[in-house]
């Protein structure tokens, strides 16, 4: 271990003499380049520094390009100092900038021009954006930058054909390269469809790409209610849907299109339903009601389009029912009710009763109907001993019974 | 001997007590310490904090570009990104680390990098380096928001170059690169990047009117109640004013002032700070004063992924200021010739060259110097200021041969002695040899050698203080005292004998 020190101790000394001596020799140095100071190579050409120098000279390159810089050092050759560049140095395009150092000091400097290829390999190309509205106005671009084998970009004006593939129509254009790149404008169409796109540079073609063109806004349609009977009964589904809807061109609209449905019904209050569009056709159901009523159905797609408005009417589905009370009163049993074909309703039917005295609703509960029943038992707990009014309500018929002892 | 044994006892139950009290005293601190309990503010990390880190200048030209028309909001996400991207790549070849650069480069577009950095490390070469301007024009921008072609040019790039950790050589470059951005992953990337062309870094011009600073007769400035603190809470317009008064009364013309660099918000300077700075020049003007101001006082890092943090600083103050009718010029540092041995002249010398280069180019009409600590130094960066000043506190006798040889060495410039002074402190650490008078004599003395030789001055300064900020002197009471009675008026306010003597002999 000593020993490895030593020598190591030794070897540093050594090194430190040499790099004193060198510096001795390096003054008064007399450097010349021996090729052009302002230089150009074909990108991926070996590039090499010679300079002729008399004397020992300890001699760096420092250089920087496009990517980063560092310091190069020597190979002696007699009286000759050469420099190689890393190859990927000399595989980039741009200007290298050299400055050649003796003792810390810059003695001679240049620059290297390395000229972009004129052989594509390969193109990369960017298309975007990937959806357009069917119409006039929106436009993709694709990008296509053709480079060599060394992934740099080729020389400025180089040719690239873009072909535009849509339905049976093919178009051909040409761009040039500007600025690393070139680009060509891809405008939409008014049928929508998928636009296929290719470029090519010098033989060498990009691989497919697409846009699609979409329908643009919608336009105005039409709806329609479909139901399976026109009763009140609380328990079918209403199906509300739409005509194909279209935008201005005819295309049909993406599916998923939003489609509200707006209800009013006799009392004013609104109800909602919504759906999205298949092939252009938005569909929603919604319950029949309770009772007889006319709904006024309209429908819009939201700040874009709007439906006509329609009318669907209900019949009461329950015409008339019975009221029996029993257990002084206490008890008060309602039904069996039947719908429109003397059909037990459905069970679920949302039945209210109410206690008044003196115009004053003392008492309420609702229950839902269970095989066309329901059966209301009043504590005594709850109200107090006297004579009151009965009121029942159910599918918007209301019964009243005066005088009822509890 | 029982005398003896008292005092022992004493001393033990002393000893004892104290020995407690300090007991209590630990345990105290810790249960204190244990009851403070975390900070309900930070338990969530909610707050935002974002730390400017590089800065250079940037200036886009005007909006022309090819494609889509592209909006403040992008434009702003790609300077930052690109940004990054050159901060990442410095501080990737500094440290020959690839830490973040796959953030800001594509998949392809790292390779270069990595290449690079891999032969860098293997050769021991690491390259210190910095933007310090960036020039963009957007040349081309993708319907889609998602491709950018720009150029950048006339980009300012310093580079320090080591090898084995030894400074090989430093180097300037003005480049123009033409670029290809795109966005991925949120992030603007660079996928291709050229440098077209490179030149040499210019020397900035200046217009300014040198030889108005032959005429200087002036002082160095600080308010009596706050030395080396000027622009402080107590900043008050009427003391300011009254101060400007005696000075332009006393027949002075010119005032020195320093803006301290993290007192007034660093790189984000701090609005009411830079509001009582033009303040302070509005009164010098009413007073007709022109002030010289002192940058980037008591800042000493020098480092150079700093640098445009500084420029950022610099460009703030100079450009609210430039057109101000009381400024006289810049003093860009200091004394920094102090700075040379513990922050290397190497590290100094090139921030300094910088900075002048910058403050001309934001300011060309108003001149640039450096406030030297002594007369040696001034040599120093001759080439490059429009005016040398330096400070002298060594024997008067000297002083006018070295103004002469000065003179000769920077034949072309005019110079301006900006600090000079004796303290009349007299104590104990100076064996009482100081007095007024000797003070009063000295200026007397010293006006009449700068009046033999025109030289124009400043002295050091107004006032007497109470108190001098360790910071400036240090801690040992022979420095810091006499540093507190330097002044032509005393900490009362009473004029001293050397008053007489501030402007001419």
């Amino acid at each position: 271990m000593k020993n490895f020190a030593l020598t190591y101790l030794v070897l540093a000394v050594a090194i430190l003499f040499s790099f004193g001596e060198s510096i001795e020799a390096g003054k008064g140095i007399d450097v010349k380049l021996e090729s052009n100071k302002l230089s150009s190579y074909q990108v991926g050409q070996e590039v090499v520094l010679t300079f002729s120098s008399e004397g020992d000279a300890d001699l760096a390159l420092f250089y920087s390009n496009s990517y980063g810089s560092s310091l190069l050092s020597s190979t002696k050759n007699g009286n000759t100092v050469s420099f190689k560049f890393p190859k990927f140095v000399s595989d980039k395009i741009g200007t290298i900038v050299w400055k050649l150092i003796n003792q810390d000091k810059i003695i001679e400097q240049g620059q290297i021009q390395m000229k972009p290829s004129k052989q594509v390999v390969g193109i990369e190309t960017y298309l975007g954006p990937i959806f357009m509205q069917a119409g006039q106005s929106e436009y993709g671009h694709l990008v296509s930058i053709p480079t060599d084998s060394m992934d740099n970009p080729v020389e400025t004006n180089t040719e690239v054909l873009v072909n535009q593939q849509f339905y049976s129509s093919n178009v051909s254009s040409s761009v040039f390269t500007s600025h690393l790149m070139s680009f060509e404008i891809i405008p939409t169409k008014t049928q929508s469809g998928r636009i296929s796109i290719n470029a090519i540079s010098e033989q060498i073609s990009s691989k497919e790409l697409t846009t699609e063109v979409n329908a643009t806004n919608p336009e105005d349609y039409e709806i329609k209610a479909k139901t399976n009977h026109p009763y009140a009964d609380g328990n079918q589904l209403a199906t509300l849907s739409t005509s194909v809807i279209k935008d201005k061109y005819g295309n049909v609209v993406v599916d998923g299109t939003f489609v509200k449905f707006l209800i009013v019904n006799k009392n004013n209050s609104q109800l909602f339903a919504n759906g999205t569009t298949i092939n252009g056709v938005a569909t929603a159901k919604i319950n029949h009601p309770n009772e007889a009523d006319t709904w006024k159905v309209s429908s819009y797609i939201h700040g874009m389009a709007k439906s006509s408005e329609i009318q669907v009417q209900f019949l009461a589905a329950i015409k008339e029912y019975e009221v029996s009370f029993s257990d002084s009163n206490k008890n008060i049993k309602i039904g069996p009710i039947k719908s429109y074909m003397n059909q037990l309703i459905p069970d679920g039917l949302n039945v209210q009763l109410r206690v008044i005295k003196g115009g004053e609703i003392i008492y309420k509960t609702a229950q839902p109907t269970s095989d066309g029943i329901v059966n209301f038992v009043l504590k005594s707990s709850l109200i107090n001993k006297g004579s009151y009014e009965i009121e029942v309500e159910l599918a918007g018929i209301t019964k009243s019974y005066k005088n009822i002892d509890l | 001997m029982g005398m003896n044994n008292n005092i022992l006892r004493v001393l033990v139950i002393l000893v004892f007590l104290l020995i407690n009290l300090l007991v209590i005293f630990g345990i105290s601190s810790l249960i204190s310490y244990l009851n403070t309990g975390a900070d309900r503010s930070k338990m969530l990390h909610t707050e935002i904090q974002k730390e400017d880190q590089y800065l250079p200048k940037v200036t886009w030209s005007a909006l022309n570009n090819k494609g889509k028309k592209i909006n403040e909001q992008t434009l702003l996400d790609i300077e930052n990104n690109y940004l990054d991207a050159w901060f990442i790549k410095n501080v990737a070849f500094k440290s020959n680390l690839i830490y973040g650069i796959d953030d800001y480069f594509t998949e392809s577009a790292r390779e270069n990098l990595y290449n690079q950095l891999a032969f860098n490390q293997e050769e021991k070469v690491s390259i210190e380096g910095t933007s310090l301007e960036h020039n963009l024009t957007v040349e081309f921008f993708s319907e889609d928001g998602q491709l950018v072609a720009l150029t950048d040019s006339n980009v300012i790039e310093y580079k320090q170059v080591f090898k084995n950790e030894k400074l090989i050589t430093e180097v300037h470059e003005v480049s123009t690169y033409q670029l290809i951005l795109l966005l991925e992953d949120g992030f603007w990337r660079i996928r291709h990047m050229v440098r077209t062309h490179s030149q040499e870094l210019k020397k900035a011009e200046s217009l300014a009117e040198v030889n108005k600073v032959d005429s200087i007769k002036g002082i160095n400035y600080y308010p009596r109640l706050s030395p080396w603190d000027t622009f402080n809470e107590s900043f008050d317009s009427d003391t300011i004013s009254a101060d400007f008064k005696l000075i332009k009364e006393a027949g002075l013309n010119t005032v020195r002032v320093f803006v301290q660099y993290e007192d007034f918000g660093k790189a984000k300077v701090l609005p009411e700070k830079l509001a009582k700075l033009k303040k302070l020049l509005d009164l010098a003007e009413e007073n007709e004063l022109k002030v010289l101001v002192t940058l980037f006082d008591f800042y000493g890092d020098y480092s150079i992924l700093d640098w445009t943090l500084n420029q950022t600083h610099a460009e703030k103050i100079v450009s609210a200021l430039k057109e101000h009718n009381a400024l006289l010029g810049w003093d860009i540092k200091n004394e920094p010739d102090l700075d040379f041995e513990s922050r290397k002249k190497a590290n100094v010398v090139p921030w300094l060259t910088n900075m002048i280069r910058f403050v001309k180019s934001i300011d060309s009409l108003h001149p640039v110097t450096i406030g030297w600590s002594n007369i040696e130094s001034a040599t120093e960066l001759a080439d490059e200021v429009d005016f040398v000043s330096f400070h002298y506190y060594l024997e008067l006798e000297d002083l006018g041969n070295l103004y002469s040889k000065l003179k000769k060495e920077v034949a072309t410039k005019s110079i301006v002695l900006t600090e000079f002074g004796t303290s009349s402190y007299s104590g104990l650490w100076n064996f009482y040899s100081n007095s007024e008078e000797d003070q009063a004599q000295f200026h007397k003395e010293f006006q009449t050698v700068l009046k033999q030789n025109r030289i124009p001055f400043m002295s050091w300064t107004l006032y007497d203080f109470n108190e001098v900020p360790k910071s400036v002197t240090g801690s040992l009471p022979w420095r810091r005292n006499p540093q507190k009675q330097y002044g032509f008026v005393d900490r009362n306010g009473l004029k001293k004998a050397s008053f007489k003597f501030i402007s001419s002999p």
